[in-house]
């Protein structure tokens, strides 16, 4: 018995024993993950991969910016690789970014690092949208070495690694050190010899001085980002100016060039845009002012060049300047810098007479088989052309018959129900009208149709047409006193249902395409009653003669009264 | 009493002996589907498993290959331009800003049918041991289908790949390895040539019936495709010759009217081989109609084709009412005229895949590379004189001149079979003959249709010839990890 207990005994003890031993052992700690994601930042993506970051972060370091990317925001930063750093390193003969002063250093991680985060897909051959926190702009582009495309920042890194998506931004890698550009647009030009002729007139003209300033010192509010297009003397030279003196020859009318109304200022002011627009900018846009008042320059694009002032005046193409690729977009530190290929200047253009076919559109054009075929129609909704901007429903554009006795120019005419419950308004964009001071006239089927008022740019202009009763046409009186009252008749042979109304004058600003809407005030008639068919509008200098000349329906003018 | 004792302990052990044998208890066999060895029993079934892998083209899955093959094939050239209604990833793909994430480089649909022809390779042979109906010359017809598909597929994967696996065995088991790597481009090539001579054999002349003969692989579908891939891989001989033996077959020919014949009844004695849409919706329906993803390009209508400006009657049919119309929308399959649109119900319209206008093109190509130019232009003036076309577009190279010969070929190829998701590989191929010595065809291209503030960067994307594939999508690299992303897009 004795010994059964002492058995159970030593038994218990046993289990005892054992299981505080388990209990001991087996209480390991739960691994409780704090995290809600294992993404990392910026900063601890480079931490990761210090075997590449490690003397960007150290650039970091010293300037006091480790902390900021590692915290929450929305950053893109372009980290140069440990070899991109010494390369730059060793090319300003240094051996330690020690040696680099704390500006310095972090003037380099400012122009590294975008306050938003910008992916590859938004590169365009210009400059990034947002700029660095230096404050100027990184231009992007692609460049293809031994067969190989990558994309290059600035002109001066490749990216070896694109859209590394951290948690607090975006990362590029590159393969060099980027350097902001130190000199401002006027010494960029003043050392580069092959400017030498420009930088004078730059410096004659007092230009010199307004591109002299940095974007962050300057006083006015649109001067302080600007665009040059220069003319090296190689340039000058194709068009026999070989000197300054030539050029002040040529181009100087008061003899003193900084005056504001001397040609030679308004011809270097011509060659200054009043914002930062790379190459890829400037071909977006059709049309870009000037620091000349009211000149602009139109741009177009053939192929791969971009050519400035290559317009169609009056039946005449002129073939323009184009901008010379490989050397331009070089920025600086207030702006950036282009050269053109030939000499450009501002054109003196005399106010002509336009006589605007509303119907000639490109996209009705490319439709053989419809455009001033007798008989036939089109309609357009709203998207259809790029000239003719409605909002809702359709316009269209008809063809008299062969037979018909209608008097439309060309036989063609566009049919609106121009009333605000159906086409509330119809907008066109006009040739290029050169400035000057005008007299329009709506030439039309005269009807009684709704009041329609036009509008210039958004000024309306004084005369309403189209209202109903319409008024006569004062047949009894000359044709003088028929113009005097804002009537005429445009068509050969006359007659008095298609009259050209005068609605008044307008003033032409600048040499560029305008718009002219035309609003209807009323609502009358059914949903297909009242429609307004309209031919052509006129755009008259205003001391050009305004009855003459009339057109036939083939189109040809006739000069008798 | 001892016995009693152990009775329970023998009837304890007998129940635990027999229950291991319950397995088969916990055995479910899917209520909805045919488990394999179920299937695979009669002729019927194989037949079956054929026309699902023709089903898999234009259903299934989203975008369907049909759709698939007007995207590879047309977005990243100058031929259509997406509208502001397309997906930013098809703007993308236009723009040349293409990323792993872009869902349109998802291969997933045509390995998708590549499985299906696989499947129905490795095991159809064995139903001709259970279903004894089964003749031996049918069997050789299905293998001859799906193998004639399958190289399609990977056709297609090659010219907007470059390397991809070569998978030629079905998935039917998780034991498989699936972490294939990729084979490159002349490997799959070689499979894909080797395929066809051995799918020549073994297709048929004909099913008795047009749907069918358009519909499912002919031994004229095989030689179509032979002549397309010999000509990708720079065998002109034999292309010729591919191409031959449908020219000589005399049941093809290029058909009047155009439009109608062709794209608006189908099955038409020009078409080889076509998608057989009918209730399922064609790709266009599902992209031009109602809000249209794509558009022609604005140069299409007065560049490629022109305008015969004095005599408007005076048109290539092809043109406007034709391809395309005016007003920039594209009109192949939209249409049942010049003027009216076709109603987007049932039945649809469907979509060729190799035609005989195609077949002669090709042959024309490959003649010009023989040094054969007379006989290329004469066949280009056939394909012209068919279709009225403009003598604005005709040009008049000399017969030796044979870079001058491939460009009128290439435009005629623009011209004959716009839309039809050619432009990008015809491009391509050009410009990639003989390593690439012609590279400025697809440079100009590109420059000619980029926007104009990407329009450098693209133009030097594309001077990297590996820009010129599309990248593995992200999707297959994280779940094969012996998938090597294209170095281009790293």
């Amino acid at each position: 018995m004795k010994s059964h207990t002492t058995l159970i005994r030593s038994c218990r003890s046993l289990g005892l024993l054992i299981l505080l031993v388990g209990s001991l052992w087996g209480c390991k700690e739960p691994n409780i993950i704090e995290t809600t994601t294992t993404d990392v930042n910026i900063s601890g993506y480079m931490q990761l991969n210090s075997a590449e970051f490690s003397d960007f972060m150290k650039m970091l370091e010293l300037t006091g910016n480790s902390g900021f990317l590692g915290a929450y925001g929305a950053y893109t930063v372009f980290a140069p690789t440990n070899e991109g750093v010494r390369a730059f390193m060793k090319e300003k003969g240094k051996s330690a970014l020690e040696e680099f002063s704390v500006e310095e250093l972090r003037a380099l991680v400012r122009f590294h690092v975008l306050p938003d985060t910008i992916s590859t897909p938004s590169f365009t051959d210009g400059k990034i949208s947002k700029a660095t926190m230096y404050g100027q702009f990184l231009t992007t582009g692609a460049s293809n070495a031994n067969g190989v495309s990558r994309y290059r920042i600035n002109r001066q890194a490749n990216i070896i690694r694109s859209n590394v998506r951290l948690g607090n931004g975006v990362l590029h890698v590159i393969d060099h050190v980027l350097e902001p550009a130190s000199l401002t647009l006027a010494k960029m030009v003043e050392q580069d010899p092959q400017y030498s002729i420009f930088t004078q007139a730059l410096k004659e003209t007092g230009f010199y001085d307004t591109l002299n300033i940095l974007p962050a010192n300057s006083t006015k509010p649109n001067r302080t980002w600007f665009t040059l297009f220069a003319e090296s003397n190689a340039t000058l030279q194709n068009s026999d100016i070989n000197s300054y003196a030539d050029l002040k020859n040529k181009f100087s009318h008061t003899g003193d060039p900084k005056n504001k109304q001397d040609s030679l200022y308004l011809y270097v002011a011509y060659h200054i845009l009043p914002d930062i627009k790379y190459v890829a900018d400037v071909a977006t846009n059709p049309s870009h002012t000037t620091l000349a008042p009211l000149e602009v320059i139109t741009t177009r694009v053939d192929g791969e060049t971009i050519l400035l002032n290559a317009d169609e005046i009056n039946g005449v193409r002129e073939p323009g300047t184009a901008i010379d690729r490989p050397v331009s977009d070089f920025s600086a530190t207030n702006g950036v810098l282009h050269a053109v290929k030939t000499n450009y200047r501002i054109k003196i253009r005399l106010p002509v007479p336009i006589y605007w076919e509303i119907t000639d559109q490109p996209e009705i054009r490319k439709m053989a088989d419809v455009f001033r075929v007798p008989g036939k129609s089109f309609s357009f909704s709203p998207d259809m052309l790029q000239n003719v901007t409605f909002p809702t429903k359709t316009i269209t554009y008809s063809v008299a018959g062969a037979t018909s006795s209608d008097r439309y120019v060309y036989g063609d005419f566009f049919d609106v129900n121009l009333r605000s419950a159906e086409v509330p308004w119809i907008e066109f964009k006009s040739p290029l009208i050169v400035k000057g001071r005008y007299k329009v006239w709506i030439c039309y089927r005269r009807n009684a149709v709704n009041d329609q008022q036009m509008s210039f740019n958004g000024e309306p202009l004084p005369r309403i047409f189209g209202t109903a009763p319409s008024p006569p046409y004062p047949d009894a009186v000359t044709i003088d006193e028929q113009e005097a009252q804002g009537w005429k008749q445009y068509t050969d042979p006359k007659d008095n249902r298609w009259t050209g109304r005068l609605l008044g004058t307008i003033e032409v600003k600048t040499t560029d395409v305008h718009t002219f809407r035309i609003t209807a005030l009323s609502n009358r008639g059914g949903s297909t009653g009242n429609r307004i068919w309209l031919d052509q509008i006129h755009i008259i200098p205003v001391d050009a003669p305004q009855t003459v000349p009339r057109f036939k329906r083939d189109g040809t003018p006739v000069f008798t009264p | 009493m001892k016995f009693f004792k152990s009775i329970n302990k023998i009837i304890l052990s007998g129940l635990l002996l027999g229950t291991c044998a319950c397995d088969s208890w916990l055995y479910l066999e899917p209520q909805d589907a045919i488990v394999k060895q179920e299937f695979w029993q009669t002729k019927e079934q194989v037949e079956s498993a054929v026309v699902g892998a023709y089903s898999s083209l234009i259903g299934g899955t989203n975008p369907t290959v049909g759709e698939q093959m007007f995207i590879w094939g047309e977005l990243r050239a100058d031929m259509v331009s997406p509208t502001p209604f397309a997906s930013s990833s098809e703007i993308e793909i236009a723009n040349a800003n293409i990323l792993d994430t872009n869902p349109v480089v998802n291969w997933r649909a045509f390995y998708r049918t590549i499985n299906f022809c696989n499947t129905v390779l490795q095991f159809a042979p064995q139903t001709m041991e259970v279903d004894k109906t089964f003749e031996e010359a049918k069997l050789t017809n299905f293998l001859g289908e799906a193998r004639s598909l399958r190289s399609l597929m990977f056709f297609y994967l090659v010219r907007s790949f470059g390397d991809v696996p070569l998978k030629l065995d079905a998935t039917v088991s998780d034991d498989q390895d699936l972490q294939i790597p990729k084979s490159p481009q002349e490997a799959v090539l070689k499979q894909i040539r080797r395929d066809l001579i051995q799918a020549e054999t073994e297709t048929p002349i004909t099913y008795g019936n047009t749907a069918s003969d358009k519909g499912r692989v002919t031994k004229y579908t095989v030689n179509a495709l032979q002549a397309d891939v010999y000509l990708w891989s720079e065998l002109y001989d034999s292309c010729v010759i591919a191409c031959d033996k449908i020219i000589n077959s005399n049941k093809f020919g290029l058909v009047q009217p155009w439009y109608r014949t062709l794209f608006v009844t189908g099955n038409s004695n020009e078409s080889i081989f076509e998608l057989q849409y009918g209730t399922q919706r064609h790709p266009f329906f599902l992209m031009l109609n109602p809000v249209q993803r794509f558009g022609a390009a604005p140069t299409v209508l007065e560049e490629v084709y022109t305008l015969d400006l004095m005599n408007p009657l005076n048109v290539d049919v092809r043109a406007d009412g034709g391809a395309l119309r005016s007003d920039g929308s594209i009109w192949k399959y939209m249409g049942v005229d010049r003027d009216t649109r076709r109603a987007n119900v049932a039945p649809y319209p469907n979509w060729i895949v190799y035609r005989f206008a195609d077949v002669l093109l090709m042959k024309a190509e490959a003649l010009n590379q023989l040094g054969r130019g007379a006989e290329a232009l004469a066949i280009v003036e056939q394909i012209r004189r068919r279709a009225n076309a403009l003598t604005a577009t005709a040009k008049d190279p000399d017969s030796s001149d044979s870079d001058a010969i491939a460009d009128y070929i290439l435009e005629e190829r623009a011209r004959e079979l716009a839309f039809e998701g050619k432009r990008w590989y015809d491009v391509l191929r050009n410009a990639k003959r003989n390593n690439y010595a012609r590279q400025n065809i697809l440079l100009e291209m590109v420059a000619k249709s980029a926007p104009v503030e990407r329009q450098q960067t693209i133009v030097n994307k594309y001077r990297d010839q590996r820009s010129h594939y599309f990248p593995i999508y992200t999707f297959e690299l994280q779940t094969n990890k012996n998938l090597v992303q294209n170095p281009f897009y790293q």
